[in-house]
């Protein structure tokens, strides 16, 4: 079975917000709502943090993360199990959806969300420009929306927008039934983290703390599983990850650190420098 | 609610007076929805099944919404 | 989507069911899935209408002044933008984009879109009005045919009167193509006054001293190249945040790849949060900072010999009596006279430094060289920075000093790796001196022409060669001025008096230069200004000619220069021009028509463009046309792999043909301060200094208009440490007035942990729209060093305490989810 799931790198992420605003633009998210916020893990305030300047010169105790946050589709879904119309529900390939033709807009899986993930379209919605953006069509006044990982791309073998906009590479989707999958081979190799463990509900986005990867770059918008190559990394790029598998090694990007002095491994002569 | 520049995730002791500022004004009833709230997070959890939590509802929704369509509904439950 | 007006859909639903759940946009929905067929039709979801695959896709580029030039992808639907995509470029590792250009579709069509060429009411050529210039000014509609002829006769009649050099073409940085280059090249026929740049001009003149290179920043190593970076030193650049955020993944798969990130800035910033080690200097006292580490680096004798002797006048000798560099002229017969001598370690043999030629040359000591007392280079420069310890200078940089020695040691030891400055070293008065210092700390490292080396926050990426298409043979070019001269010009006549300006791709004036309001004043005396721009900026309202130019999207052009990707864009036209704008090409074209110079420009923009495109040797027109990207395979990799540019062929390590400003000599690096220094006269006055950051939220004044980015970053506001907000009453979030002997703006004081004590923050780039009251430039002055001649924005002090009670901040206070809270100028009529 396909069981999507979201692997978000926050020693990469750099709070740049590229992720909200795609995110709203692809999916014509009305003004005043954004589905997948970039909240910063720090002081109380967006791109501050916590701790205290260090007075004396040192290093101090000042810190500061990025977390960006949407609906985590959880494997145990609160917001499915109260939807008394059945219009949220887990799609076969584990993506946590809204039928807005159902949604009687009684908000009751928003209360039952410990993530904040969903928004209320109270009036009627506005978009800017009036007639909308991106690829899917506004949702009326009066029901539920949220994140949906893209299904309308994913369902054309594109990643979501969040994902293929990120110029951090922080941001890795696929398949987690498949182990081969990076998303399966990060959440293995990095420490991750799901939000709010302790409830229970399995979210199916995993973020990754402590020490870096090396994301996954994208030179397409197809989905890994999409591309012609099994292995995601056969694209040329050099970010290959040294992982145990023994993925190759010809090609591998660990290997630069060890350029001494004028050797010239890659690179064709070089002129003057100056062009302004 | 929090600031929409900042919004957090909600520490579970403060969570239920967030939940119920959402539901505040919707025309169903508030406090079913906290309830269901409360208990879908222990389904979750893995304190109470599926099957318990549908029927623990079952009259109250099929009441309030005319309907009861949860995908919870355990195999055989009777509708009626 | 309902049309029953108050009726929520929930109670639609609850009345009528399904049904009528259908009738309100079910239609839709179904027609939809008949047109995609069964197979697909059972895979989507019920509710969501999706349009994937159905758009026209059009391959174009952003062009702002960023570093991204990010090709990109824009989609149109039934006629309008619907979104934006980075498009990968012929080298796919360079995909990019930002929240900014990911937003164009609200630019695009937002209302400060100026629609119509217009008029100042009470302006004419023969009665300016000067007086009516500013907030009130009132416009009319007029065509393009009245604008340029307007336009063309007060140009006639000023170059009569007073000669053509009272006209100036003033150009900014707001649309990175070809159109300026016509814009140069009619400057050049009609003999006005053009315009040279006084912004970011400091920290790259000061390393141009020591390499022979660099304006603005310096050239480094393009961002494929940073991966082998073992030591990254980030100084006063918060790049993931601004010029470098579209190449973050480059510096992130360093740090992934084992490199060290330092971070040196008095801000805790996005890039310092991701640094190994960040050391929080005071603003102002880089200098102080740079030469304590060149100062660990002699001690721990960890400069790289080989470097030195090869590729640098360290070793050469100075004379003790005059100072100068020892010649080989003074020591033999037929010895050159910018020849620079060494001599041989061991026998003190005198020999000559030639370029790229290493040797057994003596890189410390005392020689007598035919009578004459001589000290090498290095040994002078060693013990200059003598007194520079990093114990003795931690108390006056607020850097510890076991970091500062951290540090460099990295750099020095790690194999390569580099310091990427940003340009806000510059924007201190005499950030010329920081740019001297680290050209020559890297030259102790040896961090010049490697893999792995970094000079500046940003690659230069490539431009196109268009060989002096601005400025044609038979041209008589009239005189320049910096930025910083304009008001004396302007106001006084000095160094020469101009009466109008044209102005593209700029809002400097009106907004972005620093001493806005005597810029102000400037522009209220002249006798005609003439604005071309996409929106309807602060400097447009100042206009007399308003001349509506194109969003990108809709003028076809070639982007080029300062990219951090190596490749020239060709910007393809997505759509045509909305309303009445016109492309500055075809507004210059209609001038030089007018003013006799017509022949001197093609007939269409393409033909320009190809013919410009042609004097490259790298760039086939046709093929770029296709390929909207074309690598310019000449741009190197790595940079300063041949001899420098500098007279001895070598980087300086002592100059001896040095500037000097306020009676400071800059042989060697000597600090020298401005509002930063401890002594400041108005410092009581004024405590705190005051910055303008970059923000990840705009270009310049660009972008100030995307309601999607104003719901994340809604307002001004002034970043300021709690403990000086408490010291002045100032609660979090409350407003504040901030002034000086300038002016004042009254903005949200944001509490922020991140921030130096003594130093607040406003980002830069909002307009007057957006402010309670005042702007960031109006506390800005535009004094400048006699050496670097560059606007120094951060180097500005000012007081802050609570507003008054009476402002009205109902803009921000009222409810304002949907983003931008200030209202719109109309456009155009």
């Amino acid at each position: 079975m396909t069981n999507y799931g979201l692997v978000i790198d926050q020693e990469r992420c750099i709070g740049c917000q590229a992720c909200a605003v795609s995110c709203k633009q692809e999916n014509n998210v009305p003004m005043g709502q954004f589905w997948n916020r970039v909240l910063t893990e720090g002081g109380d305030k967006i791109d501050t943090p916590s701790g205290g300047y260090p007075e004396d010169g040192g290093s101090g105790s000042l810190d500061m993360q990025y977390q960006p946050t949407a609906c985590q589709h959880c494997e145990n879904a609160p917001c499915v199990k109260v939807c008394p119309v059945n219009a949220t529900y887990t799609r076969d390939d584990g993506i946590v959806e809204i039928d807005y033709d159902k949604c009687i807009g009684c908000r009751y899986c928003m209360a039952a969300c410990p993530y904040n993930a969903r928004v209320f379209n109270w009036d009627e919605p506005e978009q800017m420009p009036e007639e909308g953006t991106g690829d899917v069509a506004a949702r009326p006044q009066g029901v539920v929306e949220k994140c949906t990982f893209c299904s309308h791309r994913v369902d054309e073998g594109l990643d979501p927008a969040c994902v293929v906009n990120c110029p951090a590479d922080a941001r890795i989707f696929g398949d987690l039934d498949d182990e081969g999958s990076t998303v399966s081979k990060y959440i293995n190799e990095y420490e991750t983290d799901q939000l709010l463990e302790d409830r229970g509900t399995d979210p199916k986005t995993h973020y990754i703390s402590g020490e870096m990867s090396p994301g996954r770059p994208q030179t397409s918008d197809k989905m890994e599983s999409e591309l012609d190559d099994v292995s995601p990394w056969s694209d040329g790029t050099e970010d290959v990850p040294s992982d145990a598998d023994g993925s190759d090694s010809s090609d591998s990007g660990g290997s630069h650190h060890s350029i001494e002095g004028d050797a010239d491994p890659h690179v064709p002569a070089v002129g003057s420098g100056g062009d302004d | 609610m929090n600031d929409p520049q900042q919004p957090r995730l909600t520490p579970i002791d403060e969570w239920e007076d967030e939940a119920e500022a959402m539901l505040d004004g919707v025309e169903y009833d508030t406090e079913l929805g906290l309830r269901m709230a409360r208990d879908a997070i222990r389904v979750s959890n893995g304190e109470l099944s599926d099957a318990e939590f549908h029927e623990k509802y079952h009259e109250e929704i099929l009441e309030e919404f005319g309907e009861d369509e949860r995908p919870t509904k355990p195999e055989g439950f009777d509708d009626d | 989507m309902t049309d029953n007006d108050g009726l929520y859909r929930r109670d639609v639903l609850k009345a009528g069911g399904a049904a009528a759940a259908l009738g309100l946009g079910g239609g839709e929905f179904l027609q939809g899935l008949a047109e995609r067929g069964d197979e697909t039709a059972s895979k989507r979801d019920p509710s969501i209408e999706n349009y994937v695959g159905q758009n026209d896709v059009i391959q174009t580029v952003c062009s702002p002044n960023c570093r991204g030039k990010c090709p990109i992808d824009v989609h149109v639907r039934d006629g309008q933008v619907k979104k934006v995509e980075p498009h990968p470029p012929e080298d796919e590792q360079y995909k990019r984009a930002c929240v900014l250009g990911l937003s164009h579709t609200q630019r695009v069509y937002d209302p400060t879109r100026l629609k119509y060429p217009m008029k100042r009411t009470d302006w004419s050529p023969d009665e300016p009005n000067p007086d009516g210039r500013g907030p009130d000014a009132e416009f009319e509609r007029v065509s393009w045919d009245e604008a340029l002829d307007l336009v063309a006769e007060k140009m006639q009649s000023l170059k009569a009167a007073h000669g053509a050099e009272s006209v100036l073409f003033h150009e900014g940085s707001g649309n990175y193509g070809q159109s300026g280059k016509a814009f140069n090249r009619l400057a050049s026929l009609f003999g006005s006054t053009q315009s040279a740049w006084g912004i970011d001009a400091n920290v790259g003149r000061g390393f141009n001293r020591v390499t022979g290179t660099g304006f603005f920043l310096p050239p480094t190593n393009e961002a494929e190249d940073w991966e082998n970076a073992n030591t990254i030193i980030v100084w006063g650049s918060d790049l993931f945040a601004s010029q470098f955020q579209m190449d973050a993944s480059k510096v992130l798969d360093a740090v992934e790849s084992g490199a060290k990130l330092v971070v040196v800035d008095p801000v805790y910033t996005t890039t310092a949060s991701k640094a190994d080690l960040w050391l929080p200097v005071k603003p102002g006292k880089d200098v102080h900072l740079a030469l304590a580490m060149m100062h660990t680096v002699f001690e721990d004798g960890t400069y790289d010999e080989q470097f030195l002797r090869k590729r640098t006048t360290g070793p050469a000798l100075i004379r003790k009596d005059t100072g100068d560099l020892l010649k080989a002229s003074d020591v033999f017969e037929d010895g050159g006279e910018n020849q620079v001598v060494a001599v041989e370690q061991g026998s003190a043999t005198p020999v000559e430094l030639e370029p790229e030629t290493g040797g057994p040359y003596a890189l410390f000591g005392e020689y007598t060289v035919d009578g004459i007392e001589c000290e090498t280079a290095l040994t002078r420069l060693r013990d200059h920075v003598a007194d520079y310890a990093p114990s003795k200078v931690a108390a006056k940089t607020g850097v510890d000093a076991e970091n500062i020695r951290t540090a460099v040691r990295w750099l020095a030891t790690r194999g390569p790796g580099g310091i990427a400055p940003s340009y806000a070293l510059g924007r201190y008065k005499h950030g010329h001196i920081f740019g001297q210092t680290y050209a020559m700390l890297m030259g102790l490292t040896g961090d010049y022409g490697r893999h792995g080396n970094i000079h500046a926050h940003h690659a230069g990426g490539a431009t196109l060669s268009a060989g002096g298409w601005g400025t044609p043979e038979d041209a008589d070019p009239g005189p320049s001025l910096f930025f910083p001269e304009y008001p004396d010009a302007i106001l006084d006549g000095d160094p020469h008096k101009v009466r109008a300006v044209y102005s593209i791709e700029s809002n400097m004036m009106g907004n972005q230069f620093p001493d806005r309001q005597r810029f102000r004043e400037a522009i209220r005396t002249l006798e005609m200004y003439v604005v071309a721009d996409m929106h309807h900026t602060d400097t447009v309202q100042h206009a007399d000619i308003i001349l509506p130019a194109p969003h990108w999207f809709e003028q076809e052009d070639i982007t080029s220069s300062w990219g951090s990707h190596p490749h020239i864009s060709y910007r393809h036209k997505v759509q045509e021009p909305m309303w009445e704008a016109r492309d500055d090409y075809d507004a210059i074209r209609g001038l030089a028509e007018r003013l006799g110079f017509g022949d001197y420009f093609p007939e269409t923009k393409r033909e320009m463009l190809r013919e410009i495109a042609g004097r490259d040797d790298d760039i086939d027109f046709d093929t770029l046309f296709e390929q909207g990207t074309q690598k310019k395979e000449s741009v190197p990799i790595v940079k300063y792999t041949d001899a420098f540019p500098t007279e001895t062929g070598r980087i300086k390590m002592y100059d001896d043909d040095a500037p000097s400003e306020e009676g400071v000599t800059f042989d060697v690096p000597r600090p020298l301060e401005d509002r930063t220094a401890d002594d400041y006269e108005k410092a009581d006055e004024y405590p705190l200094m005051f910055m303008q950051k970059h923000s990840r939220f705009r270009i310049h004044s660009q972008y100030e208009m995307l309601n999607w980015v104003r719901e994340v970053n809604p307002e001004p506001q002034l970043d300021i440490h709690p403990s000086d907000a408490k010291a002045r009453g100032i609660e979090d979030g409350e407003y504040v007035r901030v002034h000086n002997d300038r002016g004042e703006m009254i903005v949200k004081a944001k509490y922020n942990e991140a921030f130096q004590p003594g130093l607040v923050n406003t980002d830069q780039g909002w307009w007057s729209r957006d402010f309670i009251k005042g702007h960031h430039n109006d506390l800005t002055h535009n004094e400048v060093s006699e050496v670097g001649q560059t606007m120094a924005f951060y180097d500005v002090r000012v007081a802050v305490e609570p507003a008054p009670d009476n402002v009205d901040t109902d803009t921000y206070e009222a409810d304002t989810l949907r983003g931008a809270g200030a209202d719109a100028r109309a456009g155009g009529d």
